[in-house]
């Protein structure tokens, strides 16, 4: 029974690895190192040259929002940012969830680009471990030279960044504890959180 | 005796008064039955929340009134090379509490630093007043207290406290900063020659130079926050934890990480165990899932 087993295991590895070694080899791997700094060098570049040229608040959160939703995995973010309460929201408010939490990102940190003066990151090392990397930056021009590292997965051959920690300081951990809180405050409900969110970003 | 008296009365006092906080101040664990609720409340860590909240809320009004204008006059008053100036002189103060925690770690390479900053910045840096050995020697500033030395000796930070004044702590970093004011050679000084406003003055020049310094880091994330005494909360926990890294070790940081996200896979099973599931309770659970 066992030898049967395994023997089934060994063969379904065998055409899984046969059908899909061809396709390894041409997916981009999370683990190239010069791929993965062009690609963080892409997000500084692509969000200084587009949030710069705006004006106000409003026009630097529009801005920010398909530069968030093409860098970042946001759907990922958003689920992490609920914590087990995730599993708690009914599918449409996953949905809504992911949708609004998407734009508050856009809005408290498309604000903070209005004192953006000339700053650039700078690549100190990469660390690729299979399908998940780490950059390691530092923002060059900057108090104290800040370390920013952001976590990158490979989503569909595709990099998206899963989580960014200033000096040591998680986006989706800090968020993660701050809407938690929220929500279990108003009684584990997570629509209470969403309509906080939504009023939040009208606010800003 | 009677002065015996008095001390007597006062700290029966204190101790009647800290007690009424506390009562009032425990948070009300969630109901055991519901599996999510409770992961959160042990996540938060911070059973004295309520009492926490109040201090919270008493620390933002004195900043307010006064912590934030402050700082904001001091922004304008000096120019950047004066307060980079009165930031240098406080922390050479600083060197024997962080030469003696660089020791207790065990860290000898950093001890060697301090050690040397400080010969270097009170001699070539004028008292302290320049910090050459970061620009001319390459030995920049690093912090270390006895909350982090005993985090390294492998003391757990125990539950979030918010203290009057002093903000986010724990009994780990709350107990540091007490062995550390004893350890610091200044603290004597200021006893033995009855001029203990030097250590006063130097604890409000370090809160308004560090607060002058965070004055639009701080209003945007307040702006920006839903819930700013749990932001506050998370972050300071984080910031802790880098530094008793001392910044380094990301692959740690990034295990800690994979570890708390506590999002299995569809049809998983939630990784908690519930405490005996009151049956209508454990219906809903099902339902939501």
């Amino acid at each position: 029974m066992l030898n049967r087993r395994s023997f089934g295991m060994a063969a379904a590895s065998a055409v899984a690895i046969s059908v899909f070694a061809p396709f390894a080899l041409v997916r981009p791997a999370a683990a190239d190192a010069a791929a993965l700094e062009i690609f963080i060098k892409g997000l500084s570049t692509r969000a200084i040259t587009d949030l710069s040229a705006a004006t106000t608040d409003k026009e630097r959160a529009a801005r920010l929002l398909p530069i968030l939703q093409e860098f970042f995995d946001m759907p990922a973010l958003a689920r992490h940012t609920l914590g087990a309460y995730w599993r708690r929201a009914t599918p449409e408010e996953q949905a809504e969830y992911v949708e609004v939490f998407t734009q508050y990102m856009s809005a408290v940190y498309g604000k903070r680009f209005s004192e953006y003066s000339g700053q650039t990151l700078a690549v100190q090392r990469v660390r690729e471990d299979g399908e998940r990397a780490t950059i390691f930056t530092i923002v060059e021009g900057a108090e104290g030279k800040p370390r920013v590292d952001w976590d990158v997965a490979v989503l569909d051959g595709k990099q998206m960044i899963t989580d960014v920690r200033v000096e040591g300081l998680s986006l989706a951990e800090t968020h993660r504890q701050e809407f938690t809180s929220v929500i279990s405050s108003k009684g584990g409900k997570v629509q209470a959180l969403i309509d906080i969110l939504k009023k939040k970003v009208a606010s800003l | 005796m009677s002065r015996l008296m008095t001390i007597a009365k006062s700290t029966l006092k204190a101790s009647a008064i800290a007690t009424v906080l506390l009562a009032a101040g425990c948070a009300t664990p969630p109901d055991p039955s519901d599996d999510v609720a409770v992961q959160a409340f042990n996540e938060a860590n911070d059973p004295l929340e309520p009492m926490n909240r109040y201090f919270f809320e008493v620390n933002h009004g004195l900043d307010e009134l006064l912590f934030k204008p402050f700082a904001g006059y001091y922004n304008i008053a000096l120019p950047d090379p004066a307060k980079d100036s009165v930031r240098s002189f406080v922390r050479n103060l600083r060197t024997p509490v962080i030469l003696f925690n660089d020791l207790f770690q065990g860290e000898g390479g950093r001890a060697g630093d301090t050690a040397a900053r400080f010969a270097i910045n009170t001699t070539l840096g004028i008292g302290g007043l320049f910090d050459v050995a970061d620009w001319w020697f390459g030995m920049p500033y690093h912090d270390e207290d006895f909350g982090q030395t005993l985090a390294v000796w492998g003391a757990d930070e125990g539950i979030y406290l918010h203290l009057p004044l002093l903000g986010p702590s724990n009994p780990r970093d709350a107990s540091g900063k007490l062995v550390d004011y004893v350890l610091d050679p200044l603290t004597w000084v200021g006893y033995v020659y009855n001029v203990s406003w030097i250590n006063t003055t130097r604890f409000a020049v370090e809160g308004i130079d560090t607060r002058a310094r965070n004055l639009e880091t701080i209003a945007e994330l307040q702006k920006g926050s839903v819930d700013f005494y749990a932001t506050i909360r998370s972050l300071y926990r984080q910031h802790r934890n880098d530094a008793i890294k001392n910044g380094e070790d990301p692959e740690a940081v990034l295990s800690q990480l994979t570890n708390d996200d506590m999002i299995p896979a569809d049809g998983d099973e939630m990784p908690i165990i519930v405490a005996q599931p009151v049956p209508e309770k454990a219906d809903q659970l099902s339902e939501a899932n």
